[in-house]
């Protein structure tokens, strides 16, 4: 495998996590890299602005470290977006050690307000057996009322090296072969396992 | 609600498949000296004037602009190989050519900003746009071939925009087929008759506590139960709507004779007229 940059890593965890109906892995390592880095440009820009630098040599330096800046936020907002989408899913399950720790608190904090915010308005209005935040009625044997990501969907990947005969389901009636480099349309929940051990990218 | 999620959270919007696209390395030939610069994204230079380097395309782009180099066309993008492409593409209806994964986005920032660095540039461009219209074609016509027991598509060699065309229909498709001909969705004929009406009543939800699984083919009781709601099929009216079975477009997905299922086996798939329609953006992309 070709060495690649923390830029071209961090834009695979982005086309990942925007293509996967869940939530994955929070990439701390290489978050924290990317920190660094656009910090570090963000001073040597600081001095060259100081040393009044070449304005072309500026100028490209500034278009590296935003488009930086805008993959980092853009992976990060996708992330909250979904905690916010599934957020009694994600804490009632081990998706939650997938967050991060300032993650985490986002989502007990968003999770507080938006308990507090239903009793308030709607819950302790309603009859008594219908005031539960998870269930339709007391009746309900499980958590009736907690969007889940769609897991039966279907995601565009593209296979890293070859997989080779992959079973689709779990009968074992559907079976691919994932040869390097192509491209498939495939049920999420069948993949999930390559998608998380990072031999197969979601486009 | 359980089982509904956000139908856009997934989709790239074009704007950033073009953002992915320019990462993609070209050639240059400056015309500055310049030191190398240190970026987060790789290091690059340094830049002496007319000898060629190899940068990003934002970066090409950026120093084009400046007026500070010309960029040298990839090589798959002259007339030559071009043409032998758009030959090829016509030739194999079964499968698409090897072209660069961004092709397209590639050939429009290149087209729009060094125009004056490609050579026979009307021609590449009108070639690129047959190449684009030849391969959609073929993946509209792929769309017919899905089918409930579709579970993998393959499509080698599709390229980053038009998996984002694509992606709202097919996936959208592929999953109710998925639904409704998953075997908590296939019902006992005989017994059920009566609460099957109102199962269809209600649409493609189905509780629980209604499914019976049987060894019945999948087919057959599909078929019936789309005879059920012929009668008062919103989607015939709405195709009525729309222009029946009119061949005014070049989708004729909904118009061939094994696609009866998709029709009636879910309200929210439509036919692909409606769904294109409805999409607005989607049909201007495809014109």
């Amino acid at each position: 495998m070709e060495a690649k940059s923390d830029v071209d890593l961090l834009k695979r965890a982005w086309r990942n996590e925007k293509a996967a109906p869940e939530i994955l892995h929070f990439e701390a390592g290489l978050v924290q890299r990317a920190r660094e880095q656009i910090q570090l440009l963000e001073e040597t820009l600081d001095e060259f602005t100081e040393n009044r630098s070449d304005d072309l040599v500026v100028s490209l330096y500034q278009m590296d470290l935003d488009r930086a800046l805008f993959l980092l936020r853009s992976y990060l907002r996708i992330r909250l977006q979904k905690i916010e989408n599934y957020l009694v899913h994600i804490s009632k399950t081990n998706l939650w050690n997938r967050l991060s720790e300032q993650e985490q608190r986002f989502a007990k904090r968003c999770i507080e307000i938006m308990e507090k915010h239903l009793e308030q308005s709607v819950l302790s209005r309603l009859p008594y057996g219908y005031q539960s935040m998870l269930k339709q009625s007391i009746s309900s044997d499980e958590d009736d009322m907690v969007p889940e990501p769609q897991l039966d969907t279907f995601v565009f990947c593209k296979t890293k090296s070859d997989v080779g005969a992959f079973q689709l389901d779990d009968t074992g009636e559907e079976i691919v072969d994932l040869v390097a480099d192509d491209l498939y349309v495939l049920r999420y929940k069948s993949i999930r396992g390559l998608v998380d051990g990072g031999r197969i990218d979601l486009v | 609600m359980a089982g509904q999620s956000n139908p856009h959270i997934s989709i790239f919007s074009a704007p950033e498949v073009e953002f992915l696209a320019e990462d993609e390395v070209v050639e240059i030939v400056p015309n500055i000296k310049m030191d190398a610069v240190n970026m987060i994204c790789g290091d690059f230079g340094p830049f002496f004037p007319q000898i060629a380097t190899k940068v990003p395309l934002w970066l090409a782009v950026a120093l084009k602009k400046r007026g500070k180099c010309s960029i040298r066309p990839p090589e798959w993008m002259c007339v030559e190989r071009l043409t032998h492409v758009l030959e090829a593409e016509r030739e194999s209806p079964r499968e698409f050519q090897p072209l660069p994964f961004h092709y397209v986005e590639m050939s429009k920032l290149l087209l729009d900003n060094a125009h004056e660095d490609i050579p026979d540039i009307y021609m590449v461009r009108s070639l690129i746009e047959d190449i684009r219209d030849v391969r959609f074609h073929k993946v509209e016509t792929g769309l017919e071939t899905i089918s409930g027991r579709t579970h993998a598509v393959k499509l080698k060699n599709l390229s980053a925009m038009e998996v984002n065309i694509v992606r709202p229909f097919m996936v959208r498709a592929l999953q109710a087929f998925y639904k409704h001909d998953s075997p908590e969705m296939i019902q006992q004929p005989e017994s059920t008759v009566n609460r099957r009406a109102q199962v269809v009543d209600r649409g493609p939800r189905v509780s629980p506590c209604d499914v019976e699984v049987t060894g019945s083919s999948p087919r057959s009781s599909l078929l019936q139960k789309c005879k059920i709601r012929e009668t008062c099929d919103p989607v015939r009216l709405l195709e009525r709507a729309c222009g029946g079975e009119g061949n005014s477009t070049p989708f004729n997905v909904h118009q061939t004779k094994n696609d009866l299922g998709m029709r009636h086996m879910d309200q929210s798939i439509k036919c692909i007229k409606c769904i294109l329609l409805s999409e607005g953006k989607l049909i201007s992309v495809l014109r």
